[in-house]
């Protein structure tokens, strides 16, 4: 009974969208803190009923020695379950892990979601993108575990295992069903890496199984990658595992316009972190030129997880409008205007629109 | 002189061209023998090792000998061959860390004539003949000391004039040119008139007449029949109208020398489309008249009970000049149960080590691309390790750990590969691609060593980029790069990307480079199993990598042309397969391609 209840509470907490929601906003490392302060301004201006947890994830040493994120940030992770982040910094092949992936497991985030769609007043080369990348996150060649066998001679081991592969494979087919999507792809490269990739398919197509109302494809990595320069348009969600994932949703935010635009969200079972992809550009950071479109799409993102749909609509209806019709947009997206400048812009079509 | 000189067969400067193959170290060890035994007198001294020593060759006068077993050793520090006739010299490299490759053939010693050089055939069915009859009449006469090149044939006697030679034995045919190198018994004088035998009877028989013989006491002479000669001198006319003369340098070891007038290479169809892609390469050699001949290997997967080993097809390739034109094999789901045993094609790879896979990026005229600029860039991929090393296993059931395999010396390998294709082709700039980032151990000792390796290569410019901004930069601005070198599964996902940007798969070639073999096949390998049978798919990619095949083949003009004729189909735009917009076949498309062919 007590745990009866306690479970109705919780799901009340979760789906009434009056109460005040609290999220873990992470602002990162070099243009971090500005695009942060943008979103935190369009939320205020929307009046979406969020409240601000900010954390700074700079890695302490343990007791262990070992470099970890910084305890209080865990546990207030663990309370909101939902985070906004911005850039962090990661030092290349320096020794200790990549903080993002330090995030992503210490959540067991274990998908991660990047929808690129062309956006109406950035052109590109390429016109009709619509493609959602779902990757597998904690898994596959990022596993981390890596050794010197003997010298000279590395050995990377790629990790695929069944849970992780169905667990992304149901993330996927029940995204696509509750996102309207009419075909979800599984890119692999089972020809060459008969194991682990077959499983991963074998996974996929079970999972295809028990949604009949979704076309399920499978196609060879480098004939997506073929063909996505090509012709884009023939893809709709495409599911992963790790390595192949991070390059063809780069590839395809390329299409789009790049990092700067693109949004992306890590999700668990219980927990999300919704995040710019974005580098942390030190050289342009604190001079008010950074666009902040990433980290914004990506909390509008957060706030259709958390089913605050009507604020989501109206964010993002003002950012793209926007980008298509204002001039106050910044330089990457060939604009003249200052972060400022676009932050207020959208602010002030939020307002008008009310 | 008694026997007058003969007349050079080939010279020195058409040597150059023939042998095109042979680096300089062969080529000055071959041309800068000693001197030639003029029968009046001069006797031979030729170099009897080689040591390259500050790029001037010091020849040594050592005792003479007359025919060479050549090995070869290899100073990786110091990137030289070294070429030795002596077995002491061989084992003295070898314990001092270089590399032997072992005997690489046989020579003879050149034939300077008045102290101009001048290269004989070097054939070699005649010193492996020449060694049989050493061992197997294991006299010690036959080290002679000296060689006598006949440029006419011998039947019996032979009167040895210095317009030609006419017969005059009655034993016509006994001692006739059943072999290339030939023992000259006898040698004899009558007035003008030289006479020459091979036959110990005729030259008994002939002995108590009145022809006077010089016998042959300085050491028995050998001679070069006519087979030889005429091969070489069908040679020298091959050089001046540039038919393949590789394949006479290499030919089987068949005891009759054919003269070869065409070039063999093997061909390995593969599965999908392949086959109908190689018959379309057929018919355009045979509609233009390459010299091209091609030896056909089944190879597949799928199709695993008719297909043929690897091993004959290894060896099928080494044959033909270690070099194969190859369609794509379809990997096979249903043969493989364990994650260690490795596809046909790695296989091949890993067997022929074709380290270094090379694929040329250029924008062809007449194709619409999404870029303004026109790209022109190359693709340098490690593919024999990496990721696609094969290495897999279940640990508990559901758990499978697959091994990304990064080793020091391929990577030394494949960097300095990359750069010196710069080099070699004038490039600028060279582009490591990797995620050492994530993969700090494997990717990071590849990034290491492209970093060392760019440090002896000061005139080119080093550059890295991360897999995932690469992607992103080869669809927006692709125009930057020039050579990016790569470990193996990016360089597939470059591939296959950087494809996409010129017009897809039917449009660019790639090659595959091993130390001793080439494989040329389309850059993004897709069997496009839906078009088989249909004739619709795009013969350009196979066309242009016959064309680059050729040019390797030193059959330079001929590629040239080719490529040229398929550029212009492309560029005039009428006749267009499906991939380019048209609605053109594969036949017709070759058509037009022998139609523009013009040498």
């Amino acid at each position: 009974m007590l745990t009866r209840n306690a479970a109705l509470l919780s799901r009340g907490i979760r789906q009434a969208s009056s109460d005040v929601r609290r999220v873990t906003l992470i602002p990162g490392d070099g243009i971090g803190p500005e695009i942060s302060s943008s979103v935190v301004k369009i939320f205020e201006a929307a009046k979406a009923p969020i409240d601000w947890d900010p954390v700074d994830v700079t890695p302490v040493k343990g007791k262990d020695g070992k470099m970890r994120i910084p305890p209080k940030c865990i546990e207030l992770m663990h309370q909101n379950k939902v985070g906004l982040k911005g850039p962090l910094a990661t030092p290349i092949g320096k020794g200790h892990r990549s903080l993002n992936l330090a995030v992503r497991l210490e959540f067991d985030l274990y998908a991660n979601v990047r929808p690129c769609r062309s956006l109406a007043g950035h052109k590109t080369l390429y016109d009709n993108v619509d493609v959602v990348t779902i990757r597998e996150n904690t898994e596959g060649e990022y596993s981390g575990i890596e050794h010197e066998v003997s010298k000279g001679v590395m050995q990377s081991i790629k990790l695929i295992t069944e849970k992780a592969s169905r667990n992304i494979a149901n993330y996927a087919f029940e995204y696509a069903r509750s996102q309207g999507r009419k075909m979800v792809t599984a890119v692999h490269k089972a020809n060459i890496m008969r194991m682990s990739d077959g499983l991963f398919l074998r996974m996929c197509r079970e999972e295809a199984a028990k949604y009949p109302d979704i076309k399920f494809k499978e196609a060879y990595l480098d004939t997506v990658c073929l063909n996505m320069v090509q012709d884009p348009s023939q893809y709709d969600v495409l599911v992963m595992p790790n390595l192949y994932g991070d390059i063809l949703s780069d590839l395809c935010a390329g299409l789009v316009g790049g990092l700067g635009v693109t949004p992306s969200g890590n999700i668990g079972k219980d927990a999300a972190v919704f995040e710019s992809v974005h580098g942390t550009a030190p050289d342009i950071a604190g001079q008010d030129k950074a666009n902040p479109t990433a980290l914004l799409l990506s909390s509008v993102m957060m706030l259709r997880y958390m089913k605050l749909n009507e604020h989501a609509r109206k964010i993002e209806n003002a950012c793209f409008e926007a980008i298509s019709e204002g001039n106050c947009k910044t330089g990457d997206l060939g604009g003249n205007g200052t972060c400022t400048s676009f932050t207020n812009d959208i602010i002030a079509r939020i307002q008008n629109s009310d | 002189s008694i026997l007058t000189r003969s007349r050079s067969v080939l010279d020195l400067s058409s040597f150059h061209r023939i042998f095109p193959l042979l680096d300089t170290g062969q080529r000055h060890f071959l041309a800068q023998y000693g001197e030639i035994a003029d029968p009046s007198g001069i006797d031979y001294e030729y170099d009897h090792d080689y040591v390259e020593k500050t790029n001037e060759f010091v020849p040594t006068l050592r005792p003479r000998m007359f025919a060479a077993t050549v090995s070869r050793s290899y100073n990786s520090l110091k990137r030289k061959h070294y070429y030795h006739t002596n077995m002491v010299d061989v084992k003295v490299h070898e314990e001092n860390g270089f590399r032997s490759d072992g005997v690489i053939g046989r020579i003879l010693p050149v034939y300077v004539m008045e102290k101009r050089p001048m290269l004989y055939q070097v054939c070699p069915q005649l010193i492996e003949l020449y060694s049989v009859l050493e061992e197997s009449t294991g006299a010690t006469y036959l080290t002679t000391e000296y060689v006598e090149v006949a440029a006419r044939i011998h039947q019996g006697w032979r009167r040895l004039t210095s317009v030609g030679f006419c017969v005059r034995s009655s034993h016509a045919g006994v001692c006739g040119a059943r072999l290339p190198l030939m023992h000259l018994v006898g040698v004899g004088k009558k007035g003008n008139d030289n006479f020459y035998t091979t036959d110990m009877d005729e030259y008994n028989r002939v002995n108590t007449q009145d022809v006077l013989f010089r016998g042959t006491g300085r050491g028995p002479l050998f001679m070069l029949t006519r087979n030889v000669i005429a091969g070489a001198s069908a040679l020298q006319k091959a050089v001046s109208t540039q038919v393949a003369t590789r394949a006479l340098v290499t030919a089987a070891a068949s005891p009759k020398l054919d003269v070869a007038t065409k070039l063999k290479v093997t061909s390995i169809p593969g599965d999908g489309v392949g086959p109908e892609l190689i018959y379309c390469v057929k018919d355009i050699v045979e509609g233009t008249g390459i010299p091209l001949e091609f030896e056909e290997v089944f190879l597949s997967e799928v199709h695993y009970s008719r297909s043929s080993s690897i091993e004959s097809a290894i060896e099928a390739i080494a044959r033909n000049n270690g070099v194969a034109l190859k369609g794509a094999i379809e990997e096979s789901a249903v043969r493989q149960a364990h994650g260690d045993v490795q596809g046909l094609n790695m296989q091949l790879r890993r067997q022929l080590d074709l380290f270094a896979n090379v694929v040329h990026i250029k924008s062809l005229e007449g194709i619409k691309t999404r870029h303004s600029n026109p790209l022109d860039f190359v693709i340098v991929r490690e593919q024999t390790e990496g990721e696609y090393s094969s290495l897999e296993h279940e640990l508990v059931p559901g758990v499978i750990e697959c091994l990304k395999i990064t080793t020091a010396p391929n990577c030394e390998r494949i960097a300095k590969f990359a750069f010196d294709y710069a080099t070699k082709h004038g490039r600028k700039k060279v582009t490591c691609v990797h995620k050492a980032n994530i993969m700090k151990l494997g990717d990071g000792l590849f990034l290491e060593i492209c970093k060392e390796t760019a440090k002896r290569y000061p005139r080119i410019e080093f550059d890295q980029m991360i897999i995932d901004n690469t992607c992103m930069q080869l669809v927006n601005k692709p125009e930057q790069f020039d050579v990016m070198v790569m470990p193996n599964l990016y360089g597939n996902i470059v591939d296959n990307l950087a494809s996409g940007l010129v017009g897809g798969a039917g449009v660019v070639t790639g090659q595959s480079f091993g130390r001793d073999f080439v494989i040329f096949e389309p850059g993004s390998r897709h069997s496009f199993q839906q078009a088989m049978g249909r004739g619709i798919a795009n013969p350009a990619a196979m066309i242009l990598c016959t064309a680059n095949m050729l040019e390797h083949l030193h059959l330079v003009d001929h590629g040239k042309a080719l490529r040229k004729a398929v550029e212009g189909v492309i560029r005039e735009g009428k006749v267009r397969t499906r991939d380019l917009g048209g609605y053109s076949s594969t036949n017709e498309f070759a058509d037009a391609v022998i139609e523009k062919y013009t040498i």
